[in-house]
């Protein structure tokens, strides 16, 4: 290969890691707790902590909520069960522009108290994949063809790809080894960056590209809910006969599919003459995201349309998007997801570490160095406090508590924003001593956590080894004292090779 | 019993056909102390080698279906080849008596 274009491929590889390198950490690290997003909504949001109810429920024991929306004039209304991952019963509703979720004890049928918090499944995975500001997708769009391009200028910088496969030499010098570690962390783990970044830009592709969505279905609701041939919001007819029962609806799917059982029933327009039930199976069995739809007519309650098969390419599209989002049951490949991602932000922070030890020497003093250091340390170690400082907030901010007008979630989320800016902060005035006081401050976060939910809950973490409904909770309370631990160790390191540097 | 056993099996074996490859090559063998091969005794190593990582994706297809079985097989193999790469980082010795073994 040619040495120029191998040296542009080095210098694409550099800056697109420099640049965007921030904003990728964020989306790689928020992605890796998204995996375990029910799982860490179960530690935040302890009311939820209850054991599964083992008895078949009734979609019409929930009627008079739906009777309820019908009043509302809401435009739907939806029923979710509970699964294995997690235990509760959702209702939601939309009534105008607002939505309204309701979280049931599936046991009790009682609404269960306001959580008080956006837990991972309400902050953690949407700032995943939309940075939680206005134009977010589009830059989480940018930073996914940046490590597109980043994978291959890596790979083709790369010259002993397959010679240096398995070479991680930590008795070599710093930059050797993070290098080493950059390379192993990016070649072990390149089909998997490649896949979630390929699939997770053709979830996206009708927001990046939407002149094809637009030239097939010019108004977008009339194409997602072509099965259900009525516009939202709610029209203004009224229904004249009551309601057919949903449990008989659900009996009816059951036969339709042979043995599965509805995971979800959507009540669209309740109480109007253009209301349509949509039952859905469950896809937890597979890989490919494709809930069979099956649409229901309200007043006697025959089937009018079943979801036709899929055609190859909407199938294909269908597959990276079940890829990406794991919507699937399958323990093991959800843990390999969990560490490949923590993969993907070892080689973007060794990425950072190895630019940065390079240049140390030479510019230490330089702003253009302290400003990447910064920015650096806010954007890996940084990130990781802020969402330490989210969990902490959550266990330590009484229930019901409202500040300047900031109910109890919206707090949560500034103590995220305020911990990560002073992290970046911090970056910035104390360059000496930043990666060792903000690996012992994660150390510090992870340890205060644990204690934290062991205090205000009473769910120590023996507790929660033996309780088989509470593993969640203990899987998330020992990440939390690994991850600490090895931040302190970290830190540790850091200090003592920092003293041992001075002394020379 | 099969269902426990399956996987880490399947990663046991996947890990042994890394572990045949890294072998064979000369950087990993002068890390341990060992002679570079000939290249026909690398090509004894690296057939086994591929036949292993081959009949694991093709058991995983076959027992748990072409998208999980996919997906199983790329993520088990970057953990077998991550166990193989900080084994050869921090105990070398550990493929000394592997070398053996499979000379």
């Amino acid at each position: 290969m040619e040495p120029d274009f191998r040296r542009s491929m080095g210098w694409l590889h550099t800056w697109a890691g420099l640049v965007l390198g921030g904003v990728l950490f964020a989306i790689f690290w928020m992605g890796t707790l998204s995996v375990f997003d029910k799982e860490i909504d179960l530690w935040m949001k302890p009311a939820t902590r209850m054991v599964s109810s083992d008895h078949a429920l009734s979609f019409d024991a929930f009627r008079s909520s739906l009777e309820e929306a019908s009043r509302l004039k809401a435009s739907f209304w939806a029923i979710t069960l509970p699964n294995e991952r997690d235990p509760v019963l959702h209702i939601r509703l939309r009534v105008g522009a607002r939505f309204h979720n309701h979280d049931v004890n599936p046991s009790t049928g009682r609404d269960l108290p306001d959580p008080g918090t956006l837990g991972a499944s309400g902050f953690i995975y949407p700032f995943h994949y939309s940075l939680r500001f206005r134009l977010g997708e589009w830059l989480v769009g940018l930073a996914g063809m940046a490590m597109l391009v980043l994978c291959v200028s890596g790979i083709v910088i790369h010259r002993k790809i397959f010679v240096d496969f398995f070479t991680f030499r930590p008795e070599k010098k710093p930059g050797r080894m993070l290098l080493d570690l950059h390379n192993v962390a990016g070649v072990l783990g390149l089909p998997f960056h490649i896949a979630l970044t390929f699939s997770g830009l053709v979830i996206f592709g009708a927001v990046y590209f939407p002149s094809g969505t637009h030239a097939v279905c010019p108004h977008e609701r009339a194409c997602s809910d072509e099965d259900i041939k009525v516009s939202l919001p709610t029209p203004s007819e009224k229904l004249v006969v009551p309601f057919t029962s949903l449990d008989e609806i659900a009996v009816k799917a059951r036969s339709v599919w042979g043995h599965d059982f509805p995971e979800s029933i959507i009540v669209f327009n309740p109480g109007t003459s253009a209301s349509r039930i949509r039952v859905l199976r469950s896809d937890r069995n597979q890989v490919v995201f494709l809930a069979d739809k099956l649409v229901f007519d309200p007043t006697d309650g025959h089937l009018l349309s079943r979801q036709p098969p899929l055609r190859p390419i909407a199938r294909t599209e269908r597959f990276l998007t079940g890829l990406h989002l794991i919507r699937f049951q399958n323990w093991p490949l959800r843990w390999l997801y969990f560490a490949s991602g923590l993969g993907s932000c070892v080689m973007i922070a060794t990425g950072f570490f190895f630019w940065l030890n390079a240049r140390r020497r030479k510019q230490g003093v330089a702003f253009g160095f302290r400003l990447v250091e910064g920015m650096a340390a806010g954007s890996v170690t940084g990130i990781v406090i802020a969402t330490l400082a989210f969990f902490v907030a959550n266990r330590l901010l009484p229930l019901g508590v409202n500040f300047a007008g900031y109910d109890r979630a919206a707090l949560e989320v500034w103590a995220f924003y305020f911990v990560w800016l002073a992290t970046f902060a911090h970056g910035w005035l104390r360059p000496r001593r930043v990666w060792i006081e903000q690996s012992l401050t994660v150390g510090g976060f992870a340890l205060g956590a644990v204690l934290l939910n062991w205090l205000t809950t009473s769910d120590p973490l023996w507790r929660t080894f033996l309780l088989r409904y509470l593993w969640p909770v203990a899987g998330m309370d020992t990440l939390l004292l690994l991850g600490g631990g090895v931040a302190f160790w970290t830190g540790s390191s850091l200090a003592r090779r920092a003293r041992e540097t001075a002394y020379d | 019993m099969i269902d426990v056993l399956f996987l880490p099996m399947v990663a046991l074996a996947l890990f042994i056909g890394l572990l045949l490859l890294a072998l064979s090559q000369d950087t990993q063998r002068r890390r341990i102390g060992h002679v570079s091969l000939s290249p026909r005794e690398k090509a004894q190593r690296r057939m086994p080698a591929a036949g292993i990582l081959a009949g694991c994706l093709l058991l995983l297809i076959w027992y748990e279906g072409g998208g999980f079985g996919t997906l199983l097989w790329i993520g088990l193999i970057s953990a077998a080849a991550l166990a193989v790469s900080l084994l050869l980082a921090w105990r070398p010795s550990f493929f000394s008596i592997g070398s053996r073994s499979f000379s």
